[in-house]
């Protein structure tokens, strides 16, 4: 595999992996580290990669346990857990923060399947067949996941917020 | 607004491409009016951010490594070869050397031989069947 070819193939899973491996490392300079760290790895099985017939599978197994050895060490640290740290990098004003942290809770307190999916889906951008590298899941119960994820989502945001009178104050001041 | 309702029934079904997610994501972030979506979208995306020097920090660290290794295996290589050629330098220069002295040794074992050959020649010839009976500073007894 050549240096064009690695750079056209494996590391744009760098963009995939970066918000996966951020949710458990929650820093940003921690995540940048681990991606290259993942990617020097990547390169330097770049001649077993290039012999293996699924790629992102391959990618995705090594990217998870990446993630689970993370874990392992990071463990003192779970108090933290399910504390909403909104990226830096982002300036956001406190009410539209607000509103991302509900959106955040109600994806926590998700069953687990539903939250791996919808993350690695919504948030990642993973394909469905990345999804079941990783998950092990079947497409078509991947889809049925996803849509129930996401109704459930939505209806959780909407108990929240009442939009309808939002808007409806919105057009009277308008 | 038609098309993103269809599209939207579709996320909700679990049936939609990346590629549509992305337009119905972008279409309610660009979309001021306020609805779950638009606060569930902007969370995704403020979550899925990815630095945009991402990819080019990683190739170039991964570009300057192998170069670290490069210039390790040059060195490694330009030691080695340094090394070899002393080696054969010392090689030659001793084996010339040993040349040297053996040349030395020969001549010198054949002039040797040609002295003693000298030796041998100018050296009277000893009486045969000579039989001596006394030796002394003043006599010598003799019989042939």
């Amino acid at each position: 595999m050549t240096d064009i070819e690695f750079k056209n193939n494996v590391l744009p899973y760098s963009r995939k992996l970066y918000p996966m491996l951020k949710r458990i490392l929650k820093s940003e300079d921690e995540t940048r580290d681990a991606v290259q760290d993942l990617m020097l790895k990547l390169w330097n099985k770049r001649h077993e990669l290039e012999k293996c017939h699924h790629q992102q599978a391959y990618i995705f197994t090594m990217a998870k346990n990446y993630s689970l050895d993370i874990l392992k060490k990071k463990k003192p640290l779970s108090l933290e857990d399910g504390k909403y740290e909104y990226l830096e990098a982002t300036e956001v004003n406190p009410e539209i923060r607000e509103k991302y942290e509900y959106v955040h809770r109600i994806i926590e307190n998700l069953p687990d399947k539903y939250k791996e999916v919808i993350r690695m889906r919504d948030i990642d951008g993973l394909s469905f067949e990345e999804i079941n590298a990783v998950t092990g899941l079947e497409v078509t119960n991947i889809r049925v996941v996803l849509s129930r994820a996401r109704q459930k989502v939505k209806e959780e945001v909407e108990k929240i917020y009442n939009y309808e009178d939002k808007r409806q104050v919105t057009g009277e001041i308008l | 607004m038609k098309t993103n309702d269809r599209l939207l029934e579709k996320y909700y079904n679990g049936e939609t491409s990346l590629e549509e997610e992305k337009l119905l994501k972008e279409s309610y972030s660009t979309d001021g009016t306020p609805s779950a979506e638009s606060d569930i979208f902007g969370f995704y995306e403020a979550e899925g951010y990815v630095p945009s020097d991402l990819e080019e920090s990683v190739f170039s660290v991964i570009t300057g490594k192998r170069e670290k290794a490069k210039l390790r295996r040059m060195w490694i290589y330009s030691f080695t070869s340094a090394a070899a050629s002393i080696l054969i330098i010392m090689t030659v220069f001793l084996g010339m050397r040993n040349e040297r002295i053996q040349k030395m040794e020969n001549n010198f074992f054949v002039m040797e031989q040609a002295l003693y050959q000298v030796s041998q020649s100018i050296q009277p010839a000893e009486e045969e069947e000579m039989l001596i009976l006394w030796v002394d500073e003043n006599v010598e007894i003799i019989i042939n």
